[in-house]
């Protein structure tokens, strides 16, 4: 390992940073109001929102951890780390630790780790390095070769059944390939193969998956089953209006009609107590967040760099436009949380990590000049 | 290398232009269609919301209480725990209905079906014991909701029973005093709105909310518990010993026409409502029409005195008992008389001497005198299904009704009527309503002058002879006090027409005579074989008025208070006001022993004792018995020594 050039912290980002920062605050003040529930005499608070903030300070340990070292480094790690994740992965799908019906824990005594959220990080690395070996737009071989490293860790996690962390890796990966561009013969391809191959998975759904895509399509046939997420979270939203009921007066999230609240539907809650104007500044603050991470991208002095930065940009960005729509009834519902807004440990943990990797990118963009 | 450098970046600067557009726009659709939810379609979503978390639930205020004038309790309401359901809450009809059979011991069937019905709300059952409550609350099933009610609870028993009525389980009063006064003693409801969360409990949003007044008011009535007690006991076993249907005891004091007591045997105890006859709560001297005999005479007799077509020194002949007047006999029947002045036509009670007055003061003056004295109408007293009575106008009165008029046949009266027309003679001549309730204060119509006071003292002079002289009551003097009384026997008009063998006795008498204080009256109906209404009802308005005297202390000393079951502590006004006010009918307590009543509600407690014949008396204030005494498993009481004593706890 180099010695640190000091010169790098002069070029934090440090806009990236506030902009995190304040967003995981506005979602551990949405979770305070989110973890209330009204009873007899006022309302109870449980604990979510203090865990939260445990979770959050690792994060930070951790993101700060993430900009210590040059990220070139981690080339040489992607591939270890890539086979550490199947392994535990494999771990997983013998030897899990079952909650809601599937494995995706590995108990660790303190707390439970899910691997799932290693393998963004192992593939956001392999990714990345694999994808800036070459320039130019992807051909066939490339794209085989990638997907084939993406699929092995994916098909491992949508069978634990996590779909919604299947989905989130995917289209990380997917996000990084479409901004290396691929060969325009493989895009007519794909534009003819694709849509013929959406009937075929419709096939490989699980049956609840199913549902909540009928559902999506007609929320009304199951108002107390499947329906039963979208209408309500609906409910929430709209009941927020323009300014929303105020802070701990969502009544749909303290009666408990709103399910999932603390987690896929935290933004619900948002949105009721802070209305129309709540949401415009959260998407607006995403916005900003978003477009931080793809300066870095732009920024950045070598591939492997920019598509550290692409990934990140990626992730984030399909999870808040899943997520944010999901609650707004304008996709399915997935178990794809909202980062640093909905309540989750290991999520907290390696977003926070992810944008350490980003801000590693962004303060060494200057010292390769002079390299 | 810088060539190669410089393609990716630019390529990437493109990409990233795009993509950054791409992005930017499906970020922005996020805020469309927050806008469409938020502002476009928000209220609608809003009144969804409010839907789903707020209920209307309503609460009954408490029923206010009766009392007696020294404010014994004579109804109260006690509260209990129903059980209601919203089927359309419910998602397994067949688990909860098996619950609720469990706890609440009703079969399983008719409750499902219950459940499984598409209403809004179906009672369950009402007015459950407080374990089946507890054990439903901690079972929390959903769809199934307790709420608070009162039922009612009439602590003396029987004491007065008809003149209260009772209230259904509803709170509503369905006859007596809890009907007339229901817009007084009836709990409002007052309606809340409640928060309700997902898993259907109930949340009120605003504590304050709940502490509206919404109980009933109290009245207290003019009735003296102890002298209702007295004319009760007097009553019932004038009406055993004379195998008579029933009868009615009223007694009034004079100067305020307030009613001391307003009785009727048999018993009615609204506490076991569900098992009796419903002509036992009937509120007889209200609703009972009766052709009242003599004890008319003395108005036909005051009315001519006060038109001056007689005068008490003009005598009457009186036909020697027979007497053919218009196609029919008009009889005298014990005694046979030729000659009689007013005063005598009184003492002996002639009928052919009142018909001759009657028929000297004629069909039109008679009438308008009874109208003015308040026959034919309904008193101010309103009380539930009261009679106006029977009275003919004049122009349909042929002669003979006339003459059977003054002797009291052929009109129809109530006891509260004859009560406030002697009311009348008591006060001088000047008509003055009865009243029952001291609070509220009813709106009383004015006092009016019927009388002069010279006629009615006249009057009274005369019925003093009918006790003090040689008259149809001399046997029922008072030693000391002196009665001014008049006896009644009428036929009764039979089914078949005209007067069958069946009679009615009654008997009015004001106490002291000389100077009325207070008004007994008393009527048995169908008694046998004796029926003179001086023999029959004459004794209950004897022993009631030496009870009366006894208690408010007015007794002379003459040796009749020992003799006379007064009641302890009768030493003045007010005195022995700590005596228990229900007397138990001491024939009916049960053989065996006492039973176990601690730890029941007040009102299956008092049921239980009810049932025995026993009416206990409550220490304490709450709904659940604590102690109990006698002991469970020791004998009862013996017969008069009616201290049974529940102590309550809540």
């Amino acid at each position: 390992m180099t010695p640190i050039d000091r010169r790098v912290f002069l070029h934090l980002n440090w806009a990236l940073i506030g902009l995190t920062l304040t967003l995981f605050g506005l979602g551990l003040l949405n979770l305070y109001s989110a973890s209330g529930i009204r009873i007899e005499e006022g309302i109870s608070v449980s604990s979510f929102y203090q865990k939260q903030l445990v979770w959050g300070l690792i994060g930070f340990c951790g993101m700060l951890a993430f900009m210590l070292f040059d990220y070139r480094h981690l080339k040489l790690l992607a591939w270890p780390l890539f086979w550490i994740t199947v392994a535990l992965l494999l771990v997983v799908l013998v030897n899990g630790h079952i909650a809601g019906g599937a494995k995706r824990w590995i108990n660790l005594g303190l707390f439970n780790f899910q691997p799932s959220e290693l393998a963004k990080i192992s593939m956001l690395l392999l990714g990345a390095k694999t994808l800036s070996r070459n320039p130019g737009n992807l051909d066939w071989g490339g794209l085989f070769i990638v997907f084939g490293i993406g699929l092995v860790p994916t098909a491992l996690v949508i069978v634990q059944p996590d779909l919604g962390s299947g989905l989130s890796l995917l289209l990380l990966l997917g996000g990084m390939i479409l901004y290396r561009g691929l060969k325009p013969a493989i895009i007519k391809t794909a534009v003819v193969v694709l849509p013929c191959l959406v009937p075929l998975g419709w096939f490989g759904l699980h049956d609840y998956q199913k549902q909540r895509i009928l559902t999506f399509l007609d929320p009304g046939r199951d108002p107390l089953g499947s329906g039963y997420h979208i209408i309500q979270s609906q409910i929430a939203i709209g009941s927020g209006r323009l300014w929303g009921e105020g802070f701990q007066a969502g009544s749909q999230s303290q009666l408990r009609f709103l399910p999932e609240k603390h987690t896929d539907f935290a933004v619900a809650v948002f949105g009721e107590e802070w209305g129309f104007f709540g949401m415009m500044a959260l998407v607006t603050l995403f916005c900003f967040f978003l477009y931080q991470i793809h300066l870095v991208a732009g920024e950045a002095k070598d591939r492997f760099g920019v598509y550290l930065a692409a990934g990140v940009f990626f992730y984030f960005f399909w999870q808040i436009l899943i997520n944010v729509g999901m609650v707004l009834g304008l996709m399915p519902v997935v178990g794809i949380p909202l980062p640093f807004i909905s309540y989750g440990g290991s999520a907290t943990l390696v977003n926070f990590c992810l944008l350490g990797l980003v801000l590693n990118v962004s303060m060494r963009r200057f010292v390769f000049k002079q390299a | 290398m810088a060539r190669q450098m410089r393609q990716p970046k630019d390529r990437s600067r493109l990409m990233l232009a795009v993509i950054a557009g791409g992005f930017a726009l499906a970020l922005f659709g996020l805020w469309l269609r927050a806008g469409w939810v938020q502002l476009v379609q928000g209220e609608r979503l809003a009144g969804l919301a409010r839907r789903q978390h707020l209920a209307a639930e309503f609460e009954r205020g408490e029923r206010g209480v009766i009392l007696d004038r020294s404010g014994r309790v004579l109804a109260k309401s006690v509260r209990f725990t129903s059980v209601y359901a919203r089927p359309v809450e419910i998602e397994d009809a067949g688990r909860t209905a098996a619950e609720l059979a469990q706890v609440l011991e009703q079969p399983m069937k008719p409750l499902t079906a219950q459940l499984k019905s598409t209403k809004n709300f179906v009672w369950i059952e009402r007015q459950i014991d407080d374990k089946a409550a507890a054990r439903l609350k901690d079972k929390d099933l959903k769809g199934i909701y307790l709420t608070t009610e009162y039922g009612r609870l009439y602590p003396n028993g029987h004491l007065a029973g008809q003149l209260l009525g009772f209230a259904n389980i509803d709170g509503q009063g369905i006859e007596g005093l809890e009907r007339a006064y229901e817009s007084v003693l009836a709990g409002k409801t007052a309606e809340f709105v409640v928060q309700r969360d997902a898993s259907g409990r109930r949340l009120y949003l605003d504590a304050h909310g709940r502490e509206v007044d919404i109980d009933g008011d109290a009245i207290r009535l003019t009735l003296d518990g102890h002298v209702q007690d007295l004319a009760e006991a007097a009553l019932a076993e004038a009406v055993v010993k004379g195998r008579a249907r029933w009868g009615s005891c009223l007694v009034v004091e004079v100067e305020s026409g307030e009613v001391l007591a307003l009785a009727s045997y048999p018993f009615f105890n609204p506490n076991v409502k569900a098992k009796v006859d419903p002509a036992s709560w009937r509120n007889r001297p209200a609703t009972d029409v009766f052709e009242p005999g003599s004890t008319m005479k003395p108005f036909v007799v005051s009315a001519a005195l006060q038109e001056k077509v007689v005068r008490p020194e003009n005598v009457y002949f009186c036909e020697n008992g027979k007497w053919r007047y218009s196609g029919k006999t008009i009889r005298d029947d014990v005694h046979h008389y030729d000659w009689l002045t007013v005063n005598k036509i009184i003492r002996y009670s002639s009928n052919i001497g009142a018909a001759k007055i009657g028929l000297d003061l004629g069909a039109r003056k008679y009438h308008q005198y009874l109208s003015a004295l308040g026959f034919g109408q309904k008193t101010a007293l309103d009380m539930p299904g009261e009679s106006p009575g029977f009275l003919r106008p004049p122009e349909r009165w042929y002669p003979i009704d006339l003459a059977a008029a003054s002797f009291g046949q052929s009109v129809g009266v109530t006891l509260l009527q004859m009560a406030e027309a002697y009311l009348c003679l008591a006060s001088d001549g000047l008509r003055k309503p009865l009243r029952l309730v001291l609070d509220p204060a009813p709106e009383l119509p004015a006092p009016v002058r019927v009388f002069s006071p010279e006629v009615a003292r006249t009057m009274r002079a005369m019925m003093l002879e009918v006790v003090e002289a040689d008259g149809t009551g001399q046997h029922l003097r008072i030693p000391g006090v002196p009665m001014a009384a008049k006896t009644g026997t009428a036929q009764k008009a039979s089914p078949q027409g005209g007067y069958g063998d069946k009679h009615v006795a009654s008997f009015a008498a004001f106490i002291p005579g000389d100077a009325p204080k207070y008004l007994i009256l008393a009527v048995i109906d169908e008694p046998g074989p004796v029926y003179y209404g001086g023999v029959v009802a004459g004794p209950v308005v004897r022993q009631v008025g030496v009870n009366l005297l006894a208690y408010k202390g007015r007794l002379p000393d003459t040796g009749l208070v020992a003799a006379a079951p007064a009641p302890a502590g009768a030493g003045g006004e007010g005195a022995g006001l700590e005596e228990p006010v229900a007397r138990v009918q001491p024939a009916a307590v049960a053989a065996g022993s006492v039973p176990d009543v601690t730890g029941l509600s007040l009102r299956k407690a008092v049921e239980v004792l009810a049932a025995k014949g026993v009416v206990p008396r409550l220490e304490g204030t709450g709904g659940l018995v604590g102690k109990q005494n006698p002991a469970p498993g020791s004998a009862w009481p013996a017969a008069g020594e009616d201290m049974f004593t529940l102590w309550l706890t809540s």
